[in-house]
């Protein structure tokens, strides 16, 4: 590692840095009340308080470590900031090491302060819950958010460094992304039942269940995949945030392909034009969130419930706020965001093919569904 | 001393530089000529340690400088295009090249930035592109690398400023005798004023002194009764006639030329060097002959 690098990156990252750490521990805060709102008004049910926020939330984070690199990418990787970079007296092996370490230095900070200041502040404005869902799930879910994170963003780091092209960098970060958000969701959806399973056993039968008991009764119950709605809800859960994670990526990887045509890349790898970081994501996040609030309006009209309502709700809602979180980031940072009408047209497009894809999707859930009792609300 | 040997460097399977040998001499200029896309740029990009070479090894002092710290210390690049990043100010460069570069003064870079009329205190994507090539000009000069490669040097420039430079670097010189520059620029002229030696890059390949190896002379002669009207002989690749004054550009030799003049007894023949960019387009017009 470099320690002059390093010291050059945390000089110039700050004032970025400390936008993201906000407006991260904005959305937070944010979040329950929105989304509480949101079900109250539309659905007639309250979302809050419950433990799978938790796995609503790890994909928004995971998110944000995987478009970390590709935004410091998009900003600092292409060709010139080579020239720069690469010619100062490092090897190129310190330098991307340093940027690594910049990287995780950047999550860690963004997670442990903007989950500080966010679940501080929801506490202290009293409302009793915690961003991440139960103190349980907290202690158990934080750690390994984290470890997820940087898994993430060390993977997707590698995939913009090592890919020969920026076409071949998207379809990497597709799969570098998809999966840890699915295994996340996994996971933390065990952790989670394991966490509230074990608060029922602590609560009901403490006298005449050994804790060996406890823990094995607790364990066998998270790791099987049972008719129960818990189960179904972390698997539910955790093939939503892959579906999600998948459809984004996914729809960078067709984006690239006719975005990319165009571009030359240089063999360092680095070169991805900003307006693709940016103007994309926003356009295939918005496509996402519309894809996402589709699929919930047509479950509750066709049926007058939704199979995994409220995870459909967290998920609109967590890609909406990520679409509105990098325009404000772009807002802040630029002082005045440039698109262009083309850019706007794209958007109109995006927001429709997320209709259409929110029916499809609506259809698809009908047909693998095995029997209406699954439809519930929570 | 910069040694080049046997240098080979490709791009998507396009041979840009193939298996190029030359030598950089310490304490000169050095001019880096080309048509676009010779691979000026990419030669420079390699003797800064930016890009790897397919094979061959470019030494500096006898070390290796691709991935080699210590012998990238002593070089400072300056790209066609640097990036510092969307809201960078001077700051940011001075504390980019103070951070990296021991021999980097501060104080002689904003010396530097104000006698070019550069705004310190204004980000440099709110200048104009020969403002900001002025402000990276600045900090080269401030470096005080011992290699300074710059890629388009004048691109930009307003003639006043082009000059300021030109003077600047030959200031350099004198101060720190041990201090090469290499320049790569399409401004043959400007290159003309300032450079010991020149290179030409071309289909890949390097050769030194260009100006002298091919051989192009340019004749002044003067007839009374307005001189031969075939010259063929002489396969000249530029002919100009006025009243009596001839002048032709050939790549025949001296001894030659006069032979073949004195038959028709000239008032005056003069035979001049050609300037740096009369080199260039000649020998490209020659080889498109």
């Amino acid at each position: 590692m470099s320690k002059k690098y390093f010291k050059y990156l945390m000089k110039s990252f700050w004032p970025i840095a400390t936008v993201y750490i906000t407006l991260f521990a904005i959305s937070l805060i944010a979040f329950p009340f929105v989304i509480d709102l949101f079900c109250v008004l539309l659905f007639r049910i309250r979302a809050i308080g419950f433990s799978s926020y938790m796995v609503a939330m790890g994909p928004f984070c995971i998110f944000l470590s995987g478009l970390l690199p590709l935004l410091m990418h998009t900003r600092y990787y292409s060709k010139n900031r080579s020239d720069v970079i690469l010619s100062m007296p490092m090897n190129r092996s310190q330098a991307f090491i340093t940027e690594g370490l910049f990287g995780l230095a950047l999550i860690t900070t963004l997670l442990v302060a903007g989950y500080a200041i966010g679940c501080g502040l929801c506490n202290a404005l009293g409302n009793g819950y915690s961003a991440l869902g139960t103190f349980e799930a907290d202690l158990l879910g934080l750690p390994l958010l984290y470890l997820a994170c940087v898994i993430t963003f060390l993977s997707s780091t590698f995939a913009v460094s090592v890919a020969n092209s920026g076409f071949q960098a998207v379809v990497m970060l597709l799969i570098v992304n998809a999966l840890p958000g699915f295994l996340y969701s996994l996971v933390s959806g065990s952790f989670t039942s394991f966490s509230n399973l074990f608060s029922v056993f602590s609560n009901e039968a403490p006298n005449w269940l050994s804790q060996s008991e406890v823990f094995e009764k607790a364990l066998m119950s998270a790791i099987s995949y049972g008719s129960s709605p818990e189960s179904l809800e972390m698997f539910g859960s955790a093939m939503i945030a892959f579906l999600c994670q998948f459809l984004f990526w996914g729809g960078m990887v067709v984006l690239a392909f006719f975005e990319f045509k165009k571009i030359k890349s240089e063999n360092l790898g680095t070169v991805i034009p900003q307006r693709f970081g940016v103007v994309n994501s926003l356009t295939l996040m918005s496509m996402l969130s519309f894809a996402l609030m589709t699929q919930l309006v047509m479950a509750d009209i066709c049926n007058g419930s939704s199979m995994y309502a409220y995870e459909f709700i967290l998920f609109a809602f967590a890609y909406f706020l990520i679409s509105v979180f990098y325009f404000v980031a772009i807002f802040i940072v630029r002082r005045k965001a440039k698109f262009r009408k083309d850019d706007w047209i794209r958007f109109a497009i995006a927001i429709s093919a997320g209709i259409i894809v929110g029916v499809a999707m609506f259809g698809i859930t009908r047909a693998i569904t095995p029997s209406p009792s699954n439809y519930y609300y929570y | 001393m910069i040694e080049i040997t046997n240098l080979t460097k490709s791009y998507d399977g396009q041979v840009v530089i193939k298996n190029c040998n030359a030598k950089i001499q310490d304490g000169s200029i050095n001019g880096l000529v080309g048509e676009n896309g010779a691979g000026k740029s990419t030669l420079l990009r390699l003797i800064a340690g930016v890009l790897k070479a397919d094979s061959g090894s470019i030494l500096l002092d006898g070390e290796e400088i691709f991935e080699n710290p210590n012998a990238k210390s002593k070089i400072f690049f300056l790209a066609d295009e640097p990036y510092f990043g969307k809201n960078a100010h001077i700051k940011d460069l001075t504390m980019l090249y103070s951070m990296f570069f021991d021999g980097f003064t501060a104080q002689e870079f904003k010396k530097n930035l104000i006698r070019y009329h550069v705004d310190i205190d204004k980000p440099l994507n709110s200048f104009s592109k020969g403002m900001r090539r002025k402000a990276y000009l600045a900090a080269a000069l401030a470096s005080h690398a011992d290699i300074i490669l710059i890629d388009e040097a004048f691109d930009g420039l307003d003639p006043y400023s082009r000059n300021e430079f030109k003077k600047d670097l030959i200031e350099l010189i004198d101060r720190n005798p041990k201090t090469t520059v290499v320049i790569a620029s399409h401004s043959l002229r400007e290159l003309g004023d300032i450079c010991d030696s020149y290179s030409l890059v071309d289909n890949g390949q390097i050769s030194d002194d260009f100006v002298e190896a091919k051989n192009l002379h340019k004749v002044h002669v003067a007839f009374n009764d307005g001189g031969p009207a075939d010259l063929s002989a002489l396969r000249p690749l530029m002919v100009k006639r006025d009243g009596h004054f001839l002048v032709i550009v050939t790549d025949e030799t001296e001894v030659r030329i006069r032979a073949f003049f004195s038959q028709y007894k000239p008032l005056m023949l003069d035979i001049v060097p050609l300037t740096v960019e009369e080199a260039f387009i000649y020998n490209k017009e020659r080889e498109m002959l």
